[in-house]
């Protein structure tokens, strides 16, 4: 009878205990456990307050209720006209502080002043929507370009049908370094290159989905079977006839399930590029973050998941209906 | 169905000068890389209008000799012709316009429909465009039509996809479409191996006709010797790359049966064995 375990078995999991302890102590998991423990206990009535619960309740006070409207004074807005008002919007009265230098007595004093604000109740709602639909176009794009570039890299980089050694390695080492670099990486570069906008997160999500599309499309044409290539070489039929006529009907299946899901993650990761200033409602966030209106950093979040599950949902039937 | 010309049937019928579709191997050598010879110095005429049964153990060179015929092997030397048309350089894709082949697998895109793998039969004469599109002309489907019929098809099936189909019904349409192509010799490289003996039976006689309606010339490779003899108007038994037996069924008796699938060649046949060598007398049915 063979032992459950051997002595060797044993040192190796002794080891990768260690190793784990160490790594655990230079990621400070320990005093994570001991802001857990501490939260465990203020909700039990041990210890008064933890620096996790503290974290928490300032976020979510400062988060919620969230902000979906949007208000401006009159003043402010040229060409005012108040009989004409935007959908959903009201006129409201408000007291307004200023302060301002007293000619008199050269001291600062505040006054308080009435303002008529122009309030649109879904005014910031709408803006999130419309950030949104931007995240959505750059995420098409994007995968358009990935496709059709990759459709055509993916020929240059199957073995079967490179038409050099040299353009093989070209060609998979070009659709590596696409897949290595990572998308917010590269949205920073393309940020300086072609500044704040759309067009710098186009180009970065493109680049990386040319990365994966380019190597998974090969990998198909690698693998598509061969008996029906071979019977139309035996017609005499070129590349361009035998990837029409035996190879994308096999591939066209697989083509679009990893096109919808670079589909889906493309927009995931156009809120995320967003961050850095490559547009859509990532771009929103960030902004709002860095001026510290959590309430309406928490609108955002709250829109970016629904539409995720949305999006999931949506792709899910889409794979369902394609493949 | 129609058919766009007569092959003349035999040698004598062109009183003695080789027919213009006569396919003929001069020499032809092939040396797989390190492996042994698959083809050595065959010389060999195969007629039109005649079913020629290529005979030989696994490894002895059918599918070389076949491949080579359509230029999808080139030989090391030696030449092949169709014709006066050499199946190399210049004449290369005109000597293959007069042939077609049929493959043990049918080499069918199975996710594709019945009617478009027929029609692919002509994708050489088809512009790039039309290909792309998949839009072929009406005088392509209307022949895609007839070839089907003609392999005993019906309407109904055209439209299915061709993994729909059985075994003999997906042979039966690579037949159709290497008869889209108006082959005056077709190539047929263990046709009914994967299929049973009933549908075997179908595909051999759908074979005979072509060459005793249309005159085309068949060129058979066969592991079964009773299809053989049944069916064939000579026969052409290959052993080690070398043409060893060329005669009439009649002449092929069980002690070359015994000289062509010899314990000797079972042992020296190489690792790349498509299935396995049945003894000499399963054959013999
Ligand atoms: N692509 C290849 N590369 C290297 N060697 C090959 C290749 N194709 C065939 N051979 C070798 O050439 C010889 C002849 O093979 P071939 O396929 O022509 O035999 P066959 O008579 O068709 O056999 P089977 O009855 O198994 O189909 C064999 O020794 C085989 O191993
Ligand atoms: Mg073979």
């Amino acid at each position: 009878m063979k032992p459950a375990f051997s002595a060797k078995s044993l040192a190796i999991v002794i080891l990768a205990f260690a190793l784990l302890a160490v790594s655990a102590k230079r990621m400070e998991l320990d005093s994570l456990a001991g802001e857990i423990a501490n939260l465990a206990g203020s909700f039990v009535g041990l210890s008064e307050t933890s620096q996790i619960g503290r974290s928490v309740e300032r976020v979510s006070t400062e988060m919620f209720p969230v902000t979906i409207s949007e208000a401006k004074p009159v003043s402010k807005i040229s060409n005012f006209d108040p009989d004409d008002l935007p959908l959903f919007s009201y006129l409201e009265t408000r007291n307004v502080e200023t302060n301002r230098v007293n000619s008199d007595t050269l001291e600062i004093e505040t006054v308080m002043t009435e303002e008529v604000w122009l309030v649109e109740r879904f005014g910031y709602l709408t803006l999130l929507i419309a950030k949104m639909i931007e995240t959505f176009e750059i995420a098409i794009w994007a995968t358009l370009m990935a496709v059709a570039a990759s459709l055509m890299l993916s020929v240059l980089a199957a073995h079967n049908f490179t038409p050099h050694g040299t353009v093989y390695f070209m060609t998979r080492s070009l659709i590596s370094f696409f897949r290595a670099v990572p998308e917010i990486i590269s949205a920073l570069f393309m940020v300086l290159a072609f500044g704040f906008g759309p067009v710098a997160g186009i180009l970065a999500l493109g680049f990386h989905g040319m990365g994966f599309l380019g190597k998974f499309y090969a990998e198909e044409i690698e693998s598509a079977d061969r008996k029906p290539q071979e019977a139309l070489a035996a017609m005499g039929a070129g590349p361009f006839r035998i990837l029409r006529l035996a190879v994308w009907p096999q591939a066209l299946p697989a083509f679009t399930a990893l096109s919808i899901y670079i589909l889906d993650r493309n927009v995931r990761m156009a809120t995320v590029v967003g961050l850095v200033g490559a547009g859509g409602i990532g771009q929103e966030l960030k902004g709002r973050y860095d001026l510290f209106e959590y309430d309406r950093v928490g609108t955002a979040l709250i829109l970016i998941f629904i539409t995720i599950l949305l999006l999931d949902l949506a792709a899910a039937q889409l794979r369902k209906r394609l493949v | 169905m129609m058919y766009p010309y007569r092959v003349p049937r035999s040698w004598s019928e062109t009183s003695g000068q080789s027919p213009l579709s006569c396919l003929s191997f001069q020499n032809v050598t092939k040396t797989y890389e390190g492996a042994v010879r698959a083809l050595d110095e065959v010389t060999l005429d195969l007629e039109p209008g005649l079913l020629t049964v290529l005979l030989g153990a696994s490894g002895s060179g059918k599918t070389t000799l076949l491949k080579t015929a359509i230029g999808l092997v080139e030989p090391d030397s030696g030449t092949v012709r169709i014709g006066s048309l050499a199946m190399a350089g210049r004449t290369k894709s005109a000597a293959r316009r007069r042939l077609a082949m049929i493959h043990q697998d049918f080499g069918l895109v199975t996710r594709l429909s019945v009617a478009r793998n027929v029609m692919a039969g002509v994708c050489t004469e088809t512009s790039l465009w039309r290909l792309l599109l998949q839009a072929y002309p009406k005088d392509v489907q209307l022949r895609a039509a007839e070839a089907l019929f003609s392999v005993g098809l019906t309407a109904s099936q055209f439209n299915r996809k061709a993994r729909d189909l059985s075994g003999g019904q997906m042979q039966r349409v690579g037949i159709a479409r290497a008869l889209m192509r108006y082959p005056q010799i077709l190539l047929a490289d263990e046709p009914i191996a994967s299929l049973d003996p009933a549908a075997s039976d179908n595909v051999m006689q759908i074979l005979r006709r072509l060459c005793d309606e249309r005159g085309i010339g068949v060129v058979c490779s066969l592991h079964q010797i009773s299809f053989a003899r049944r069916y064939a108007d000579r026969i052409v038994a290959m052993r080690h790359g070398q043409v060893i037996f060329d005669g009439p069924p009649s002449a092929f008796s069980g002690e070359r049966l015994e000289h062509v699938f010899g314990q000797e060649a079972t042992a020296t046949s190489t690792p790349r064995l498509a299935h396995p060598v049945p003894a000499a007398g399963k054959y013999m049915t």
